[in-house]
């Protein structure tokens, strides 16, 4: 059975219907202000400029790594590599700097490593029909490799360029520069994927790699460009990193992934029900990094934060689920 | 065994998708339910065997009252052992065909009968004269080969003692002769006991096997009697409803066509002095040494059984097959040989494609994604000029909801078809494929899709029509070419051109 008309129930409760829309969409967005607000009674630490300031930098990392990790998803493959790009990106970083090298090399070198190895993971899980799932696992295991070959098992932190620290560290209208820029990253991200046909494509290929390709799309180029565009990213939150630590170790990396893949599930269940955006995960970052913070100054242990984590995401697609199932039914 | 809904009423998102239905199924006889898309057929036959459950109303199972089978198993564990072969959509591509007929055994009901049936001697689809290996994998099945096996599983279980069959456009993805088999096949398995409801579109199909017929309308049961009593142009009228039938004097305004193509008119390709389409000694796949000459507003018929060939010319337009000799010239310009999707829409070539959830739209994204989802390049960014296209698309072809919005997967077949054909005709083609454009397609979409199809001819569209129905092919085109192991065994004009000549020459 299938709709034949728009929604006729929508006139005679419009609060309900508002209200209902208020939550399936915006439930990340409800207990978002909800916990600041307990947060803020409970704690006066919590609401001064420098725990905010210091909420959002260290979600910057983060940011990026879900922020790149959304392409592989929405054309229907997944990354698993990207965890120990960013490790690899930040030691290459590190690495260069202490042969000398100032920020004008050591950042195009971090930006261009990151982008290929995106690009190589893209090229192998199309032309060879790998799962994109075991191809870039195999490209994470050889990158950790790689970057425990250039840290020669020491912590790097000798000569990292100033330019580099000054991105990380520095303010700009009262926000750390690193913060503009992930900003910067999400607005052009937003108007890439909604508003461009390029967008829209990534989009068709991940709802139907058939019909997108009988559309006369390219599909195997839309999917390399994800992967590409998702090294991208993860190698420009590879440079806030550097900047914001000052340091390298070979163990920084995977750690990430599992966060910036839950900020991108937990995005699906905002602004656009059923599907990964942008909105939807910049406001799950903040979800997750609000709830650490908070927690951690109202003297929670230190196991609560994953157990908050992921509590958030189970019951947040929970809903989101329920909303996709009557999207479907229809 | 008798089965009956009472009072049934059921609603997605505040619309009524059945109003107060009853129907009752007596064993040993064919009920049609008939109904335009969107009507409430599938949804009621989803009710009976246990998908959907309804928000009001009693289902009586032999002696049983229920108010809801809570799920498919339940409605088959109740005795009425349901199997719904259905149409190409309740099957996913990696779950369904073959698959399907493993898991059909696997879960196979207590036989109700006793004694249990012998073991057959052979696998049922041979028995029922179904050639396709059972190795190949469910995916790579075709929408026919599809239909055909969720047939034999059906006809299998009838054999084993099931009490209800549900026929749910079964054979919308056979051709007429399949379906006149399977159709066959059935009344031959069918026993005393046996309440069998069919839902087709085809109402041909009804002749001589059908007892009563029950017409559904916007989810109301309109009309409910012997088959005997009622002509089909009154089963028609009963599925359109007197108001379409009051304000329309023909069955579809084309008014609203004809100023798309005003208005699109700047966009047309320039008039040519080439044949729209040429092949030169053509061979791909199983196609050999094809010749023809299609020109600029024609429309052409194929025609030929399964294996003749016929399914590799959408395929090959299309860009899915590459041509292994001869030339393919479009508008006097020759396809490369190795031309993808991306090359052959480029060169004036568009199919809309037969498996319309598989390859026609993506389910996933809106109507207005899907209707400029191969003219989004002519844009930078997504402005005021792809919703203009997509509203005028909309408008032209009467898509219900008129809300480029709306989610394609939720959209009744016939309105999905209409998106698809919109898509393509916004790229204004050389040569527009039509395969089986009306595949669970109610009558009143059929009639729009066809006026849409002769309004791109008049302006300069050359179309190829594919069909399962003769009787389509023998109305709408001016030239039938009959295809016979790969092949073109005859090209029938003017005065042969009729149902009857198709047959022979696809047949003999």
């Amino acid at each position: 059975m299938s709709t034949t008309s728009a929604h006729p129930g929508e006139n005679h409760s419009s609060l309900a219907a508002f209200g209902k829309a208020l939550l399936t969409r915006y439930a990340t967005v409800l207990l978002l202000v909800l916990l600041i607000i307990v947060f803020a009674s409970l704690s006066n630490q919590f609401v001064t400029a420098r725990n905010l300031q210091n909420i959002l930098v260290v979600q910057t990392v983060v940011s990026c790594v879900a922020f790149g990790a959304l392409f592989p998803l929405i054309v229907g493959e997944f990354d698993l590599s990207l965890g120990y790009l960013i490790g690899f990106v930040v030691m290459l970083g590190a690495y260069l700097g202490g042969a000398c090298f100032d920020a004008s090399v050591v950042i195009p070198a971090m930006i261009i490593a990151g982008t290929g190895v995106g690009f190589l993971s893209g090229l192998l899980t199309v032309t060879f029909k790998i799962s994109s799932f075991i191809s870039t696992l195999g490209i994470g295991i050889l990158l950790s490799g790689l970057t425990l070959s250039l840290s020669g098992g020491q912590v790097l932190f000798n000569g990292i360029p100033p330019f580099v620290l000054a991105i990380g560290q520095t303010s700009f209208v009262g926000l750390a520069v690193s913060v503009w820029f992930t900003l910067l990253i999400a607005v052009v991200r937003f108007y890439l994927l909604e508003q461009m046909p390029k967008g829209r494509k990534l989009y068709a290929v991940g709802g139907s790699v058939r019909v997108a390709f009988l559309a006369g799309i390219k599909t195997k180029r839309v999917k390399v460009l994800a992967f590409t565009l998702a090294g991208l990213i993860v190698s420009i939150g590879g440079v806030f990193e550097l900047g914001q630590s000052g340091a390298a170790s070979a163990g920084f990396g995977p750690d990430l992934l599992l966060p910036g893949y839950a900020a991108a599930f937990l995005g699906v269940t905002t602004y656009k029900p059923g599907y990964f955006n942008v909105p939807g995960t910049l406001v799950a970052i903040l979800l997750l990094a609000v709830g650490f913070n908070g927690l951690n100054l109202l003297g929670a242990p230190f196991w609560m934060q994953p157990i908050f984590n992921g509590l958030v995401l189970i019951i947040a697609v929970i809903t989101a689920r329920s909303e996709a199932r009557q999207l479907k039914r229809g | 065994m008798t089965v009956s809904v009472a009072r049934i009423t059921k609603t997605f998102a505040g619309l009524k998708a059945l109003d107060d239905v009853s129907v009752t199924l007596l064993p040993g006889q064919t009920h049609a339910l008939l109904g335009a898309n969107g009507s409430g057929k599938s949804t009621l036959s989803k009710i009976i065997s246990g998908v959907y459950q309804p928000d009001g109303g009693l289902i009586r199972i032999g002696g049983k009252e229920l108010s809801a089978l809570s799920s498919p198993p339940h409605a088959q564990a109740t005795g009425g052992a349901v199997c719904p072969p259905g149409g190409p959509r309740h099957y996913t591509p990696a779950g369904g065909g073959w698959r399907a007929f493993c898991w059909a055994h696997a879960c196979r009901p207590r036989p109700l009968r006793q004694p249990q049936p012998p073991a057959p001697a052979r696998p049922p689809p041979l028995r029922y004269k179904v050639e396709i290996d059972p190795k190949r994998i469910a995916g790579s099945l075709t929408a026919n080969e599809r239909a055909l096996i969720s047939l034999v599983i059906a006809l299998d279980r009838v054999e084993t003692g099931i009490e209800l069959l549900i026929l749910d456009e079964a054979t919308a993805s056979l051709t007429e002769k399949q379906a006149e088999a399977f159709l066959q096949h059935v009344q031959d398995v069918a026993h005393d006991d046996l309440a069998i409801l069919m839902v087709t579109h085809r109402l041909a199909e009804l002749e001589g096997r059908v007892e009563t017929v029950s017409i559904l309308r916007d989810g109301r049961l309109v009309h409910s009697g012997p088959k005997a009593a009622i002509s089909n142009n009154e089963i028609v009228a009963h599925m359109a409803g007197p108001s379409k039938a009051a304000t329309k004097g023909s069955p579809v305004s084309t008014a609203d066509i004809d100023a798309y193509w005003a208005q699109a008119r700047s966009a047309r390709r320039a008039a040519s002095t080439y044949p729209a389409l040429e092949f030169r000694k053509m061979s791909a796949s199983i196609l050999r040494d094809i010749d023809l000459r299609m020109s600029a507003g024609e429309i052409v018929g194929f025609a030929g059984l399964a294996d003749s060939g016929l399914q590799e010319i959408p395929q090959l337009l299309g860009g899915e097959i590459f041509r292994s000799s001869g030339d393919i010239l479009v508008d006097g310009e020759v396809l490369p040989k190795k031309a993808d999707p991306s090359i052959t829409i480029k060169a004036g070539l568009c199919v809309l494609p037969a498996d319309r959830l598989r390859s026609g739209g993506v389910a996933t994204l809106s109507m207005g994604d899907n209707l400029t989802l191969p003219s989004s390049e002519r844009w930078w960014h997504r402005g005021r000029q792809k919703s203009e296209l997509a509203a005028r698309l909309i408008r032209m072809l009467d898509v219900r909801p008129p809300d480029a919005s709306a989610i394609f997967g939720t959209l009744s077949g016939g309105n999905q078809q209409k998106v698809i054909l919109g898509k393509w005709l916004s790229l204004a083609p050389a040569v527009l494929v039509l395969d089986d454009p009306t595949q669970g397609v109610d009558p009143n979409a059929r009639d729009l899709l066809f006026a849409a199809m002769h309004a791109a001819a008049r302006n300069g569209v050359a179309i190829i029509l594919l069909s399962t129905e003769p009787d389509q092919l023998a109305a709408h085109c001016q030239k039938i070419f009959v295809l016979r192991n790969g092949r073109i065994c005859a090209c029938l004009e003017g005065e042969e051109v009729t149902r009857g000549k198709i047959s022979e020459w696809s047949y003999s």
